[in-house]
Parts: structure tokens; C-alpha cells; sequence
């Protein structure tokens, strides 16, 4: 842990380098995939060389397949990202995060729900139908785990698993009785980021624009909060307030994800350790970077989806699991069962 | 019936927890185990018992090395009671000290009449049979450990081993656990006991044994080992003796001394 | 004697339900009529319904419940925890991966042979006890790696669900929700033996997982071979967890809701200081037979998976227990 002065407010270099890593990442994403251009003629496309007799047919690919789809990478790592670590700083438990404490789920299940019962078909009303059925599992969950006193890590995340686990019941009622609703369902859920076309993103940007200013307006009152409740108050903060306002942009953070590309675990659970190994405790930087590290790891899985299994496409979701699952070994092996303490002394 | 520990080296690692131990302990003898925390006292009760194994020398219970039987069958000639023991949720006392019978049953051995005798005289002999239905999250400290003493004492064994057995209690309640475990001993049993009370452990046990640095240090009839110079080398404490005006039973005061200023910083 | 008198009673209570979950769905039977049916008399139409179509399920779902009940019941005895199912540990996640393996490597085979589940499960059992670094007195650890491993393997699945050929894919996803939908009595018929067998050692260990109850000194101490009875405990439970998976899929749902209930209802009806097994077994039995009846007729006339109904029944179960109990789950 490093101990940094009060007044540093410089970025620090390992944000800017996470950044252009983004940035990078984001080019390559939109070099590989569908379409009969590789990473060569791609490059030349995007570097103004491409022969003139591919360039249109290349832009076309590039423009209405990649674009959005590495967009929604963007988007969704970004919001996973936020989430997961206003969740471990909120219940100082290093494996909180959206998937893991089935609010993911919950979106899922409100969304499927929607469809199933009430027809959504709109991005707006997936979008509402996702923050709802967040918010609510979100609630549920951190309620859960206070009940009894001491909250241990391991009944949060039993709480969660619960939750999720519950609501994966009932969507395949629903999915079972509903035929219609079934294949619309099956690959989304996978959590792909093919289906999100640039109207839905359209509906679920100032949301997302929402959380994400939400989340880093709290990043300080929650590094307060991790003081205890008490010393909280004493420098000013309320922490009921905090926790609300944490539940609403964590659903609202999730439920875009959701919305967008179906229910991905982990990224909420790597994005912020990946940010405190590169920051250290600054809350503002690390929120910062817990968003890029998102947005770099869903798109840098959406790469290997792509490739993987190649000529077949791997769901996004799966590929993430396949590296966060030995993550969340590692982090349980490593830390035992002590909390994840974040009243760092670095601000 | 008796216990023999022959060379007994027991090692952590690199850490030597008991260092090349010599003891023999007759049928009805009490030996108290003292010494400072960390001495070796529980990891040569552990070692006796079969639950740690030596990297050197030997058990021997009527002359059979311990570590030549299976875990059940010295649980039918040893029991311990452990410091701190946890038992399941909800138990009721009956319901605890029924399960010192657990090594005398087999896969189709039923419960008998000659277990549900060890059982009730175990209670009678520890005074829990009033307190046989309560649960055991209802009872007092001492209560509780005269339970834990009932459950060992139906193991019906020849050996006691006893982990701090006093060490959460009141005077009062101290002397009733101790004087169920000399009533034991008078029936026949070999008793090792570890204590922290010096002034207790000389009233009830036949013999002191201190250990140091997991050796012997000192070791015979509690009147001759208890001196100013055993407080000193075990505890680093300066102390006097002085003989109780009962018994004459000796008694170490420890000897006040006038704080040291940065004794605490 | 009070385990007995309520193993009796579970047992008077299957036999009673079972003409009843004969007679219930389309078909417009009687319990009394169903019972004609099961014995042959009545019309060749009842008849087949009965002994054709229903008797299997209710055959497997027996099977299946008491498998699972039994294994839920050590495995939360080994991992000293309330929550500790063979679905939370990622087990049956094994089995269905070694399941899915299986359709890839021997094409038009169905779902393989009724050993590759069990084997599975194992396999998984295995990795996760050496994944946590041992077994342990503190159930923490191999719970926390069990929900990351499970997550793992069922990561693996999917991926390998999207690869498959259509057909095959639906068969193995349909499968993975667990349905007695169109069971028969060819897979259970050879499976039945070493479930029986497993529940025999089950039962047996029972009595000696008891003393897991208690702390790790007076266990031993009261001639316990601690660390030799959680690994056979666990490779029984694998083994009991797999076969049930075999069988039908994962029928307890992906909380494992028949594993975790049995046993919590178990040891209330028997008392503390006790491993009920046997009741956990029979109460699982009876759990898994009412859930599939209700999985027939509650959506009619759709038909859900069972499992897809006793998950929903796992998570507010587990609700509930958080709830309600804060010793028993960490």
C-alpha cells in the first residue's frame, strides 16, 4: 500500500498506460471476427490504405459488425467494472461483484420476465425491466447478508449465490413455458455482444453516462465509509445515504451490462483488483482504472471468443468465467478469510 | 495398568515441542503437568493420546506401543478431554456424555445396557444426573465441564488426560471438577492432568512434573519440587512458598513488584 | 428411537403418495384406479400410462431423491456447513462436464454410459479438495473455491454447448436442467445397484461422521480417523451426487435444493448430536417425487424441468437459512 499526500491529485502514469492499453485492445478488437478481413487488410482499412476495390465492402464490416459490437465491449466492461468495485469497496469482501451476488440475476430474470409476460420488445423497456430486477436483487442481497449481525464474506457471497441461483429457476420456468421467449433468451444470456445493435445502445448511453458519474462522485464517500460507520459520520458523511446511492448506481451499472449483453460474471470481480494492483489506494484513480481494466477485459475475451473456438463462437461470458473462475480461486487461496481492507491511508 | 513414555521427541517442523521425554505414571496416580504457556504440556497430552506423532520414542500403555493400535481401540483405554472442546449444536448433557461410548460401539453394536450404565454412573459420579436433560448452551462453566468430565469418565478407560480442566473456572467450581477427577483416580484410573494453577494442581496431584523448553524439568511430590527457584525458572517470576496452615500443603505467593516504568509501552 | 419412529413415518409417507402421484396429470385417473393400473387391470390405454410413462419417474425420482438427500447429508457434515451441496461444490457440475465430454468424443451415443457421471463427480470432488489445500475443520475455504469451481466447469459447458451440433445441444441442455420428462427404466435399472450400494456405506458413515460434530482434538480423541472419514464421506457423496446426475440430470437444481433441504429437515426431525442419513435419503425421496408431480401439472399443460422448480424452492430455501440460522453458516 503505498502512502501518497493528500493534495496529489495528478493522474497517475499507470492510468494513462491502462488507457491507451484500452484504446489499443479497442483497435484489435475491430480487426478480427466475421467477415473475410483479417488483421492485415483491417489495418490497411483503418490506416486509409485499403486497395479501393475492398474498402467499401471492408468499411461496411467494420462499420455495422465491429464498431458496435466493440462499442458494447466498451459500454458493458466499463459498467461491470464500476460496479464490481463500488460492490468489494461497499462490502469490503474482495469477491463482491455483480455476477457472483446474482444481481446480474436479477436483471436477467426481470428482463426475461418482461418479455415473457408483459411483450417488451424495446430497449427502454429491457433496459427498465433490467434495472428494476438489479436493484432489487441488489437490495436483497446486501439486506440478507446484514441480517445477524457480522457479515461475513462467505454469507454474502451465499447470499448472493442464493439469489442467483433462485432466479436461474425461475427464468427456466418462464423459458420452458414460454417457447417464444426461449431463443431470443438462449444467446443472449450467454452473454453476447453480437446482439446489441446501436439503438440499444442509444437507450442504455445516459444511464450508463449516469452511473459512471455517480460512481466516481462516490468513490470518495465510500473510502470515508470503510473507516466504519462512526468515523464516517464524524467526517461529515451519511452512510445510509452512501449505501443507497450505491445499490441505485450498481443497478443501474448492472442493468445496462445486462441489458446489453446478457449476464457476465467477473468482470466485476477482476477489474478492481487489476486496478489496485496498478493504483494502489486513491479512490478517485482506482474507480477510474476499475472502469478501463473492465472495458479492456471484456473486450480482450471478446477477442478470444472470437478465435477460441474458431470457426465457432464462443460465448463472451464463458471465455470471461474460464479466466476469473482461477482468479477467484487465487484471491480465496492467497487472502484467506480476511476481508479485503480498503481504509487505506493513501487519501 | 501403566502408562510408560519412553524418549518422546514430538516436532513441529523445525520447532521441538517436546524434547526427549521420560515418564511413567501408575494405576490411581494424578500427575499434574505444569509449566508456562508453550512448554509442551498439551503436545505431550496430545502425543500420549495418539492424536500427534512422535518423530521419536514411544507410548506404551501395558507395555503396547499406543501407535501399534487403531485410533478406536486406544480411544477404549485413553480418553482426553481437550481444552475448549466444541461439541455439536443443541446437545443436551445426556446427549454429550452418550457419546463417550461412541468407541465401544461397532457398525451393528447397538446401544446396550452395560452403555447406558457407564453413562449413568458417569453422571452420578460427576453429580450431573439432575442436569441430564438440559442443553449444554444452558449450563454454567463449571456444569459444562463437569459434562465434558462425565463424557470422558464414560469412555471408561484406565487412562484420564486432562487439558487445563479447571482453567475457565471458579475456585468453587474448580475444586468440584478436581475433586470428581480425584474420586476417578481413587477407582483406579491413571490421571495426567495439565494445570495452571500451582496451588491447585499441589492440593489434588500426587506428583508435579514442570516442564520447560518441552523437557522435564523438575518432577516428584508436589512439597519438594514446589520452591522460590521453580516459580522463578518456569514463570520468571519471583515468588516465596509457604506452607498452608491446614495441610501444609505449599502455597507460592508471588512477590509484587514495584511496576517498572516502561513495563508497558 | 426417534430417528427410527420418523424413518417409519417418512417411509409410511412415500408409500401413501406414490398411488398418488400415479394418478396425477392428463388422463383423468383416480389414485384408486391408478393402483388398478400399476397391477394391470383396467384398460391397455391406463395401463401403459401407469407402468409405462409414470412408474419410471416415480421409480427415478426415489432414486434420484434419496441419492441426493443422503449425499447432501455428508458433505454438510464434512464441510461443517449448512449451505455445502453437491451443486454449490461444483460437483455436479463434473458430472455434467464428463456428460457433455462424453457426446463429443463417442458421437451417437446419447449421454453415455451411466458410470461417466459418478466419474465426473468424482474428478471434481478431487480437484476442489486439492484446489482448497485438504478438507479442514472450517468448511470456509472448500465452499469458496467450490462456487468458483462450479462456475468454472459450468463455463466450460456452455462453451462446449455452443461447438455441439444442434441436436445434440438441446439433448444435453434439456438434460442439464433436470427433468424426469421420458424417463425409463433403462438408465435407472443399472444404476440402481450402486446407488444402493453407496447408500449402504452412506448410512454406515453416518454414524461415524457424528463426532465430526465436535472439535478436531476431542473427535480424535474419541477415536475418530478424522481426516480418513471426510475422504471417504466426500467420495461417497461424489459418487451418490454423480449417479443422480446420471440418471436424469440435475434434477436437485442448480442450488441443489433436495441436497440441502433433506438434511436441514433431517436434523430437526431427529434431534441434535446426529448424522441422519437415512432420513436425510428418504425426505430427499419424497422431496424429488413431489416436485417432478408438481413440475407435471403446474404449468398444464406445459411441463417444466423439475430441477428448474426445486432451484427455485433452493434459493429461497437458502434465504430462509441465512435468515434464520447464523452459527451453522459461517
Amino acid at each position: 500500500m503505498r502512502h501518497r499526500p493528500r493534495a496529489d491529485t495528478s493522474i497517475p502514469g499507470a492510468l494513462v498506460l491502462l488507457a491507451a492499453f484500452v484504446g489499443l485492445v479497442f483497435m484489435v478488437s475491430l480487426t478480427v471476427g466475421g467477415g473475410d478481413y483479417g488483421l492485415r487488410a483491417s489495418l490497411a482499412y483503418l490506416t486509409g490504405r485499403a486497395p479501393p476495390d475492398t474498402a467499401a465492402d471492408i468499411a461496411r464490416i467494420v462499420t455495422t459488425l465491429r464498431l458496435p459490437r466493440a462499442t458494447a465491449g466498451l459500454l458493458v466492461g466499463g459498467a461491470l467494472g464500476l460496479a464490481g468495485w463500488l460492490l468489494q469497496t461497499a462490502t469490503r469482501n474482495p469477491l463482491a461483484e455483480p455476477g457472483i451476488l446474482g444481481i446480474n440475476a436479477g436483471a436477467a430474470t426481470a428482463v426475461v420476465l418482461g418479455i415473457s409476460l408483459f411483450g417488451l420488445n424495446s430497449g427502454a423497456g429491457y433496459l427498465s425491466a433490467a434495472f428494476l430486477g438489479a436493484a432489487s436483487a441488489c437490495a436483497l442481497v446486501l439486506l440478507l447478508a446484514h441480517l445477524g449481525g457480522t457479515v461475513t464474506p462467505l454469507r454474502l457471497i451465499l447470499a448472493g449465490a442464493a439469489i442467483g441461483a433462485s432466479l436461474y429457476g425461475v427464468t427456466a420456468v418462464m423459458l420452458t413455458t414460454h417457447q417464444l421467449a426461449f431463443d431470443e433468451y438462449r444467446f443472449w444470456i450467454q452473454g453476447a455482444l453480437v446482439g446489441a445493435s446501436p439503438s440499444m445502445m442509444a437507450s442504455v448511453l445516459p444511464g450508463l453516462i449516469g452511473a459512471l458519474a455517480g460512481g466516481v462522485m462516490l468513490a470518495r464517500p465510500l473510502s470515508a465509509l470503510t473507516l466504519g460507520d462512526r468515523a464516517a459520520r464524524a467526517l461529515g458523511h451519511r452512510p445510509a445515504w452512501i449505501r443507497l446511492a450505491v445499490v441505485g448506481v450498481v443497478a443501474l451499472a448492472s442493468a445496462s451490462a445486462v441489458a446489453l449483453a446478457g449476464p457476465i460474471a467477473f468482470i466485476g470481480l477482476l477489474a478492481p483488483h487489476v486496478a489496485r494492483w496498478l493504483i494502489g489506494r486513491r479512490p478517485i484513480a482506482e474507480v477510474s482504472a476499475s472502469i478501463l481494466a473492465g472495458a479492456g477485459l471484456v473486450l480482450l475475451a471478446d477477442i478470444i471468443a472470437r478465435r477460441i473456438l474458431a470457426p465457432y463462437e464462443a460465448p463472451v461470458s464463458a471465455v470471461v468465467a474460464l479466466l476469473g473462475a482461477p482468479a477467484m480461486i487465487a484471491i480465496v487461496r492467497g487472502r484467506r478469510s480476511r476481508p479485503c481492507s480498503t481504509t487505506g491511508s493513501g487519501f | 495398568m501403566t502408562l510408560q513414555v519412553e524418549n518422546l521427541t514430538v516436532e513441529y517442523g523445525a520447532h521441538t515441542a517436546v524434547d526427549n521425554v521420560e515418564l511413567q505414571v501408575a494405576a490411581g496416580e494424578i500427575v499434574a503437568l505444569v509449566g508456562p504457556n508453550g512448554c509442551g504440556k498439551s503436545t505431550l497430552l496430545h502425543a500420549i493420546a495418539r492424536l500427534h506423532r512422535p518423530t521419536a520414542g514411544r507410548v506404551l500403555l501395558d507395555d503396547v506401543d499406543v501407535w501399534t493400535r487403531r485410533p478406536r481401540d486406544v480411544a477404549r483405554r485413553i480418553a482426553l478431554m481437550a481444552q475448549a472442546p466444541e461439541a455439536p449444536d443443541d446437545l443436551s448433557v445426556a446427549g454429550l456424555v452418550r457419546f463417550g461410548r461412541h468407541p465401544h460401539q461397532g457398525l451393528f453394536h447397538q446401544w446396550s445396557t452395560a452403555d447406558e450404565q457407564a453413562v449413568q454412573q458417569a453422571l452420578a459420579e460427576t453429580g450431573m444426573t439432575a442436569l441430564a436433560a438440559r442443553r449444554l448452551a444452558e449450563l454454567s462453566g463449571g456444569q459444562r465441564q463437569r459434562a465434558w468430565l462425565a463424557t470422558a469418565l464414560a469412555q471408561n478407560t484406565s487412562v484420564l488426560l486432562l487439558d487445563e480442566p479447571t482453567s475457565m473456572l471458579d475456585p468453587g467450581h474448580a475444586m468440584d471438577v478436581l475433586g470428581c477427577i480425584r474420586d476417578s483416580a481413587a477407582a483406579g484410573r491413571t490421571v495426567i492432568m495439565v494445570m495452571h494453577d500451582l496451588n491447585l494442581a499441589v492440593r489434588y496431584a500426587h506428583r508435579l512434573v514442570a516442564m520447560r523448553r518441552g523437557r522435564i524439568h523438575a518432577s516428584g511430590k508436589p512439597g519438594a519440587v514446589v520452591t522460590p527457584a521453580l516459580a522463578q525458572a518456569l514463570y520468571g517470576i519471583e515468588a516465596d512458598v509457604i506452607n498452608a496452615p491446614r495441610d501444609g500443603a505449599p502455597i507460592v505467593v508471588p512477590a509484587v513488584k514495584p511496576r517498572a516504568p516502561d513495563a508497558f509501552s | 428411537m426417534r430417528a427410527r419412529l420418523t424413518g417409519l413415518a417418512l417411509v409410511v409417507t412415500i408409500i401413501a403418495a406414490i398411488p398418488l402421484c400415479l394418478a396425477t396429470g392428463p388422463g383423468g385417473l383416480s389414485p384408486r384406479t391408478a393402483l388398478a393400473a400399476l397391477f394391470g387391470s383396467g384398460d391397455g390405454g391406463r395401463v401403459f400410462l401407469v407402468r409405462g410413462l409414470r412408474l419410471p419417474r416415480v421409480c427415478d425420482a426415489l432414486v434420484i431423491g434419496a441419492a441426493l438427500g443422503a449425499a447432501g447429508c455428508l458433505i454438510q457434515t464434512v464441510a461443517r456447513n449448512r449451505l455445502a451441496t453437491p451443486a454449490i461444490l461444483g460437483i455436479n457440475e463434473g458430472a455434467t462436464l464428463a456428460v457433455m465430454v462424453w457426446v463429443f468424443c463417442v458421437p451417437g451415443s446419447g449421454l453415455g454410459p451411466w458410470w461417466i457421471a459418478p466419474i465426473g463427480a468424482l474428478a471434481a470432488a478431487i480437484v476442489l479438495v486439492g484446489l482448497s489445500g485438504g478438507i479442514g475443520m472450517r468448511g470456509f475455504r472448500v465452499l469458496m473455491i467450490g462456487i468458483a469451481l462450479s462456475i468454472l466447469l459450468r463455463s466450460i459447458v456452455d462453451m462446449g454447448m455452443s461447438v455441439l451440433a444442434v441436436n445434440h445441444a438441446t439433448a444435453v441442455y434439456n438434460w442439464s436442467l433436470g427433468s424426469l420428462l421420458g424417463a425409463d427404466f433403462s438408465r435407472l435399472r443399472i444404476a440402481v445397484i450402486p446407488v444402493t450400494l453407496a447408500l449402504a456405506v452412506a448410512v454406515a458413515l453416518g454414524r461415524r461422521l457424528v463426532l465430526l460434530g465436535f472439535d478436531l482434538t476431542t473427535a480424535r480423541a474419541l477415536g475418530a480417523d478424522v481426516q480418513r472419514d471426510q475422504w471417504l464421506a466426500l467420495t461417497v457423496a461424489a459418487l451418490l451426487s454423480g449417479l443422480a446426475v446420471g440418471i436424469a440430470g440435475p434434477v436437485g437444481g442448480p442450488v441443489g435444493f433436495v441436497a440441502l433441504a433433506s438434511p436441514v429437515a433431517a436434523s430437526h426431525l431427529v434431534g441434535p448430536g446426529r448424522v441422519p442419513v437415512l432420513v436425510a435419503a428418504l425426505i430427499g425421496a419424497l422431496i424429488v417425487l413431489v416436485a417432478d408431480t408438481l413440475a407435471r401439472v403446474i404449468a398444464a399443460p406445459n411441463e417444466i424441468a423439475a430441477g428448474a422448480l426445486t432451484s427455485v424452492f433452493g434459493g429461497l430455501f437458502v434465504l430462509w437459512l441465512l435468515y434464520r440460522r447464523t452459527g451453522e453458516i459461517g
